[in-house]
């Protein structure tokens, strides 16, 4: 028996036909559809003091905003600018305000704000937040475009474009007010516990004690040094030890006499171009490990706009904090990154 | 490949033969001279096609077009080289790659033309066809060998399938934000947006074939003419000094400066995408230059303000990236959740938690979730949990990403892997038994 020669044929027609019907594209117009988007509106006031600027911020619907413009006015009109000290005698300022009615309910501070309130809305409730950037060169300019972004409206060009800025009780609160197109996402209340859960850095005196070795040895521990990484030449005035991973990435042990935890985040992101964050920001960035017995934290900083990366761990002891930081290019520092945590897991306490 | 089943008589005595054989050509044998000059003609081209030697042929270039395809993935992309090796008629083979990559040349200095991929297995498929239609008998002896060769062209079937219906996207979403549409990073296009509604926005598009250096996009539909000066499959931004801003650059053109990069090799370790790039001037409608612009997907849009023919202003948003796709249904992330295991940063479990909204099937708010190893499938479509997007400030993660795939073609490379195994049972068992009987008889 055969099989009819008009199916193979047929059959054969088919498969050259259906890789012949590829469609070939060209120029479209379509109407495409934001499901979730509406009219937002975003007011914000700013205060500039010293390097920081307070941002007070309230965004949602347009009606729901509108509903809440009034008591928001007044809550930034009325803030006072208070100076404390912290437990090293260090002065920081403080903000206070009048109080806001009740169905504005006040979030624990979290993240990257000061302080938060929820307040009732329909059909989601919208927040008005605080929080406090680090202020750079063009700080209203920057922010404003942020912001015109989010609610979908062109950048302006010069600061010229601006409201003029309003002076109560000898502060100066630059008003920005915008109306455009967004998506309304409330967030996830801050976990008041999270704080509570991390291990807090050490200050001095509560870090492990480690005895100066004889010999002038500098580093206190003993370490794997993975394949294919050599000893470099040392390039910092505190650097006690350098490896060359590859001609673009390198690692570096490092002791410092004092510094926290944020301090030393910080200082990374500004070395690799990021803007700086909330003391509470930086800490959370931090994942909790133990490196030679020792609770010790570590942190992947990357800035793919500038191809530029920092895994850094941080080991806290008696006599310094013992810093070790691999960085390079983002795709170089991420195909070393399995190394340098093999690397920084080896260690171990001298005498230990 | 055995295909000697029957020894088919050539030349002008072969009809008889065929239409005492098959009962749809026996009127043919009857007819007069011309129709058996013709069936004598489609005759002989089939036993030239059916040819076994065109066999060997065919898979000699077989094996070379996959060896030299995957060499070329040193310098190319993946889907560049799925595409231009594989997936065409054609292809022009680099002198190096000809030589298998073992003698370094610096410019390259000819390509050479070789069959493509589709070309080798359409004329694959035209010679197994005509084999079977010369040469091969039905019986219950052979019947597995017809299996094999049938699985085989279910195999090659699908292949096409998938080179053309295929379709591999993102789709990223935030929390508490929905979206409908995804994204292609394998290949680019321009877009220009306005808004013409609170939910609604008018895009017009420009796909990736039309975009090259030296092009002139002038289209009614679009609110201005560009020209493209410099296109760019894969670049690298950096900051731009003063001397580099031309006197009439615009937006990002006058705070970055694109350099060319190779296209991402198919052999990278980090496996990441290209990232095009163009520089196009852009005219308005009265022939007046708007500006020197730099476009690039890692950027976000710019805006541009035009007048139309009645002054009244218009901004539109214009952007250079990856292709973009709309679904008629939309996924809402109501939560995404990224556990690592203690102390590390080893992932140990991705759970986005969605709604599905589709209101041409009256489906709104459908629960759904997608986690590591549980996609999603709707409309064809397979979602999976892929990675996440996260809050460059925070670092913490803000949203999820989700593979979207679409192969029409999935099921059937499974079904031809059955039939070559069940003709390879088949034939070997009958030859087993050929073999018992053979004992036996002795």
């Amino acid at each position: 028996m055969r099989i009819p020669r008009a199916c193979l044929l047929l059959l054969g027609g088919c498969v050259l036909a259906i890789a012949g019907c590829k469609e070939d594209e060209d120029i479209r117009v379509n109407t495409v559809s934001h499901p979730d988007r509406q009219a937002i509106r975003l007011r914000a006031g700013v205060i500039k003091r010293d390097n920081l600027l307070w941002v007070f911020l309230i965004k949602g619907p347009k009606n729901e905003v509108a509903k809440n413009l009034d008591t928001f006015n007044e809550l930034v009109r009325s803030v006072k600018f208070l100076e404390k000290k912290d437990d090293n005698g260090r002065p920081f300022e403080v903000a206070e305000w009048t109080n806001p009615p009740k169905n504005w309910r006040k979030d624990p501070p979290g993240e990257m704000r000061y302080a938060a309130y929820r307040i009732d809305a329909e059909p989601k409730e919208i927040e008005m937040t605080v929080s406090r950037l680090s202020a750079g060169d063009d700080w209203l300019l920057t922010n404003v475009n942020r912001w015109r972004k989010q609610v979908n409206l062109p950048p302006v060009a010069k600061d010229a474009d601006l409201q003029a800025p309003e002076v109560v009780h000898e502060k100066e609160i630059a008003w920005v007010d915008l109306t455009g197109l967004g998506v309304h996402i409330v967030s996830k209340p801050p976990d008041p516990q999270a704080q509570s859960k991390k291990p807090q850095f050490p200050a001095q005196g509560k870090r492990p004690k480690v005895q100066p070795k004889a010999g002038g040895k500098k580093v206190p521990f003993q370490y794997d040094v993975p394949k294919g990484w050599e000893k470099g030449e040392l390039t910092g005035q505190f650097m006690v030890e350098r490896y060359v991973v590859d001609k673009d990435v390198q690692v570096t042990l490092t002791p410092l006499g004092g510094g926290d935890l944020a301090g030393n985040i910080n200082r990374w992101r500004k070395e690799i171009g990021l803007p700086l964050v909330d003391k509470k920001v930086a800490d959370d960035s931090a994942a909790v490990l133990k490196i030679a017995g020792v609770q010790s934290y570590y942190v992947d900083i990357d800035n793919p706009a500038r191809s530029s990366r920092i895994l850094g761990a941080i080991v806290p002891l008696d006599d310094a904090i013992w810093v070790v930081k691999m960085w390079g290019p983002s795709n170089r520092v991420g195909e070393n990154k399995n190394g340098f945590e093999t690397f920084v897991k080896s260690f171990k306490l001298d005498g230990r | 490949m055995e295909q000697t089943a029957t020894k088919q008589p050539t030349g002008s005595t072969a009809n008889p033969t065929v239409a005492a054989t098959n009962g749809s050509v026996n009127g043919a044998a009857a007819h007069p001279a011309p129709h058996a000059n013709q069936q004598n003609i489609v005759w002989r081209c089939l036993e030239v096609l059916a040819d076994l030697r065109i066999t060997v042929a065919l898979f000699a270039l077989a094996m070379l077009i996959v060896f030299w395809g995957t060499l070329a993935q040193q310098d190319f992309g993946v889907w560049t080289i799925v595409n231009r090796y594989f997936r065409s008629f054609l292809v022009w083979v680099p002198l190096r790659v000809v030589l298998f990559n073992t003698i370094e040349l610096k410019d390259n200095p000819f390509d050479v033309p070789f069959p493509g991929g589709w070309l080798i297995g359409s004329v694959m498929v035209v010679n197994l066809i005509a084999a079977h239609i010369m040469r091969f008998k039905f019986t219950w002896s052979r019947g597995g060998i017809i299996l094999i060769h049938a699985g085989i062209l279910i195999m090659m079937i699908s292949e096409v399938i998938t080179g053309v219906y295929a379709i591999e996207g993102q789709l990223v979403v935030q929390i508490g934000m929905t979206s409908n549409s995804v994204i292609h990073p394998g290949s680019a296009e321009f877009a220009v947006t306005r808004h013409v509604g609170v939910k609604d926005d008018e895009q017009i598009t420009v796909p990736r074939r039309l975009l090259a250096s030296g092009a002139v996009i002038d289209d009614p539909r679009l609110p201005f003419v560009m020209k493209i000066s410099q296109y760019m499959v894969n670049c690298e931004l950096r900051k731009a000094a003063p001397g580099d801003i031309d006197h009439d650059a615009k937006g990002h053109a006058r705070v970055f400066v694109a350099v060319e990069k190779p296209e991402v090799s198919g052999v990278d370790p980090n496996q990441k995408h290209d990232i095009p790039a163009m520089y196009a001037d852009l005219f308005d409608r009265n022939g007046k230059k708007l500006g020197k612009y730099l476009f690039c997907a890692s950027r976000d849009e710019q805006w541009i303000k035009l007048k139309d023919a009645d002054g009244k202003e218009t901004d539109y948003q214009v952007v250079l990236r990856f292709k973009e796709t709309q679904r008629d249904f939309s996924i809402h992330l109501d939560d995404f959740k990224h556990d690592v295991f203690p102390g590390t940063n080893t992932p140990r479990d991705f759970h986005s938690y969605i709604r599905l909204t589709d209101e041409k099937e009256g489906i709104v708010d459908r629960k759904a979730e997608i986690y590591m190893n549980a996609p999603m499938t709707y409309k064809g479509e397979t979602f999976y949990q892929s990675q996440w997007t996260t809050d460059p400030l925070t670092g913490k993660a803000n949203g999820t990403v989700l593979q979207v795939v679409r192969n029409p073609g999935w099921a059937m490379p499974y079904i031809a892997c059955l039939v070559v195994g069940l003709g390879m049972l088949w034939h070997f068992g009958i030859t087993l038994q050929r073999f018992v009987d053979r004992r036996i008889m002795r």
